[in-house]
């Protein structure tokens, strides 16, 4: 591992950045119009700013990200763009331009129901409404070319991300949640070609966690908190795959399911196509993607043989999805955890229950093959 | 072979000295005396602020009482909060899994184990051989821990050794409806205040402890035998009340505290046949 593949400042990029939260932000549109999209990833530390506005029950990922624009730490920034997915992000969104006036805000509004015909037009006029706003933030058009040139940069993105989680069982834990964490921070042709030269690299380097190391799927709203993955990392497990809003389902495109963009076709209606393609997370609905269908599946794909759920406290909607998911982990006999993040996270005990969780899966598989 | 388990946890140290007579295929319940495993001492100090010294103290402790030389042990595993703080540990093994194995020693019926510790209370599902099927965990809150009574028993000024028996005496129980250490403190300062008895309030600190760990229990399947493990076995009234709130006859073995410290010699054993 290069010890600067993460390191944003060395990506030779001097563009504006644009701030991101949640899922459904169409990073694409954004990269067209000149900037990087930057997801806000929470940060440690005192929240007392933020905490003036916001009440105590509301998630760590939202209340930091005005806690570091309240305190400067986002100044370098162009703009934020929030995408309407829980109530959260709605009422951030809300409070944004009295509390951060001199960060622009550009909120998405994204529909819910993403299988009513109405949602692509729908979907369409919002993606063209935010291209003014851009257009006028920036002083020139953003043409189709600029947008299929962005779009064709985040497929090729999407198709290293899909190799580096096919190696993700041979990765350290923590080394996969840096690769992915700076997917969803740097720019896609600079973490692509990282991603490239990092995997090519890997043939000959080898390492990683044991062959027969516990095989564990994640599934949360955001990745959070490194030491869920140092935990992960240190207890001898590995990491096969997840269902993070901002992860695989977002970052990664399977290869054989892959489609390359039509030169002649609308990108408008592509982007839109692809927002309302991806795995639904838990804020929106979809009567033919079951999320807990999406998860047995990938169990059995992976071989997996434990479900974690990281859940950030206070977080509703993935509460609610944890819910549905675990009774269908419980009816299939999968073994799972839940751990509940938040800004002062205990390690030692968040330790002892991964640990704990991952000797659990090891005295099962030695349960089984002595059957 | 004789193996050893150490559990350091947030208050005290633990260790324990077990022999192996079998072989590998023997088990741990088997009830003839040549062939299960023979606990041949333990031993409890404080853990103070010096886990590591702690672990080696309750180590030498407990070797001095078995009569076994450190160079005997073949195998030695670490437990408990500072598992990683044992000198000379082979292997750490989490608490959840080492009180698993420790209460089927125990408790050869065992199917769920309640371990109230230190800063920690937890729930086993426990399967075949002591193996852990599941388990439940209280987060960072103190509430329903040893902790929880340790702070009450110094809000009253009562010593924590009389704390249960004075529970189980008392003819009413106040009611403590916080679940929040700190809260429930301030809710006793309000007893206190109303000239509410002192024993009754010590039975509803009880009462408020055994509710809040019975509600995290619950969130896995309970089924009998129901053993509790961990130091704040030994208090009679958290035993009583948990009993109650649960509706299922709780064991509490002689070596409950040393759950933890004879299923992580246990463990020794096992992977020392690897």
């Amino acid at each position: 591992m290069a010890t600067d593949d993460f390191d944003i400042a060395t990506t030779g990029h001097s563009g504006p950045r644009i701030g991101f939260l949640t899922a459904y932000v169409p990073e694409e549109l954004f990269h067209a119009a000149g900037f990087t999209p930057v997801f806000i990833f929470p940060a440690p530390g005192d929240q007392g700013y933020a905490r003036a506005h916001l009440p105590s029950f509301v998630c760590w990922v939202v209340t930091s990200a005005l806690n570091q624009a309240l305190s400067g730490q986002l100044d370098h920034l162009a703009g934020i763009a929030i995408a309407k997915t829980c109530d959260a992000t709605q009422g951030l969104a809300d409070v944004w331009p009295q509390c951060v006036p001199h960060i622009p805000l550009f909120h998405f509004g994204m529909p819910l129901r993403l299988e009513s015909p109405a949602a692509r037009i729908y979907l369409t006029t919002e993606l063209k409404s935010l291209r003014q706003r851009l257009e006028a933030l920036i002083g020139y058009a953003i043409t189709d070319d600029d947008l299929r040139a962005s779009l064709s940069h985040y497929d090729q993105h999407r198709l290293w991300m899909h190799r580096l989680y096919a190696e993700a069982a041979h990765l350290s834990p923590s080394d996969l949640y840096r690769w992915v964490q700076a997917a969803n921070r740097m720019a896609k042709p600079t973490h692509s070609a990282r991603v490239q030269a990092f995997l090519v690299r890997r043939e000959s380097a080898g390492g990683g966690p044991a062959a027969d190391a516990p095989r564990i799927i994640l599934v949360g709203p955001v990745l959070g908190d490194a030491v869920l993955f140092e935990a992960l990392a240190e207890a001898g497990a590995c990491v096969v795959g997840d269902m993070f809003d901002l992860g695989e389902d977002y970052l990664a495109a399977d290869t054989n399911a892959h489609q390359p963009l039509d030169e002649e076709s609308d990108p408008w209606d592509a982007l839109a196509a692809r927002l309302l393609a991806r795995l639904p997370t838990p804020t929106k609905y979809h009567p033919r993607r079951s999320r807990a269908d999406h998860l047995l599946k990938r169990v059995a794909e992976r071989a997996a043989e434990g479900v974690i759920f990281a859940r950030q406290k206070f977080c509703e909607p993935h509460g609610f999805d944890y819910a549905a998911l675990s009774r269908t982990l419980k009816q299939a006999h999968i073994p799972y955890l839940l751990i509940e993040l938040e800004q002062a996270s205990q390690a030692g005990q968040l330790r002892t229950r991964i640990e704990a969780f991952v000797e659990l899966l090891a005295e099962r598989r030695q349960q089984s093959d002595e059957v | 072979m004789v193996t050893a388990g150490v559990d350091v946890g947030a208050i005290t140290a633990k260790a324990a000295i077990i022999r192996f007579h079998h072989s590998r295929n023997s088990t741990l319940t088997n009830d003839t005396p040549d062939v299960r495993p023979q606990l041949l001492a333990t031993a409890v100090i404080q853990a103070g602020y010096n886990r590591s010294q702690a672990a080696r103290q309750v180590l030498d402790h407990a070797l001095a009482q078995a009569g076994v030389n450190r160079e005997e042990v073949v195998r030695l595993v670490g437990t408990g909060y500072g598992r990683v703080q044992v000198p000379g540990a082979d292997r750490t093994v989490t608490e959840i899994t080492c009180h698993a194995r420790g209460a089927y020693y125990l408790c050869p019926d065992v199917h769920t184990v309640i371990d109230i510790g230190g800063q920690d209370s937890k729930g086993i599902s426990v399967g075949k051989g002591g193996k852990v099927l599941d388990f439940v965990m209280n987060d960072k809150c103190a509430a329903g821990t040893g902790r929880f009574l340790e702070v009450m028993a110094h809000a009253l000024e009562v010593d924590l050794t009389d704390f249960g028996t004075m529970a189980l005496s008392a003819p009413g129980r106040a009611k403590i409806s916080s679940t929040c250490t700190v809260f429930a403190e301030s809710e006793v300062v309000t007893h206190v205040a109303k000239g509410v008895p002192k024993d009754e309030i010590i039975a509803g600190i009880h009462e408020a402890i055994a509710a809040r760990v019975t509600t995290m229990v619950s969130r896995i399947a309970i089924r009998e035998a129901v053993v509790l493990t961990g130091g704040v076995a030994r208090n009679a009234g958290i035993a009583q009340m948990l009993e109650e709130k649960l509706g299922h006859p709780l064991i509490v073995p002689m070596y409950a505290q040393l759950a933890g410290a004879i299923g992580a010699a246990l463990i020794a054993g096992e992977t020392a046949w690897r």
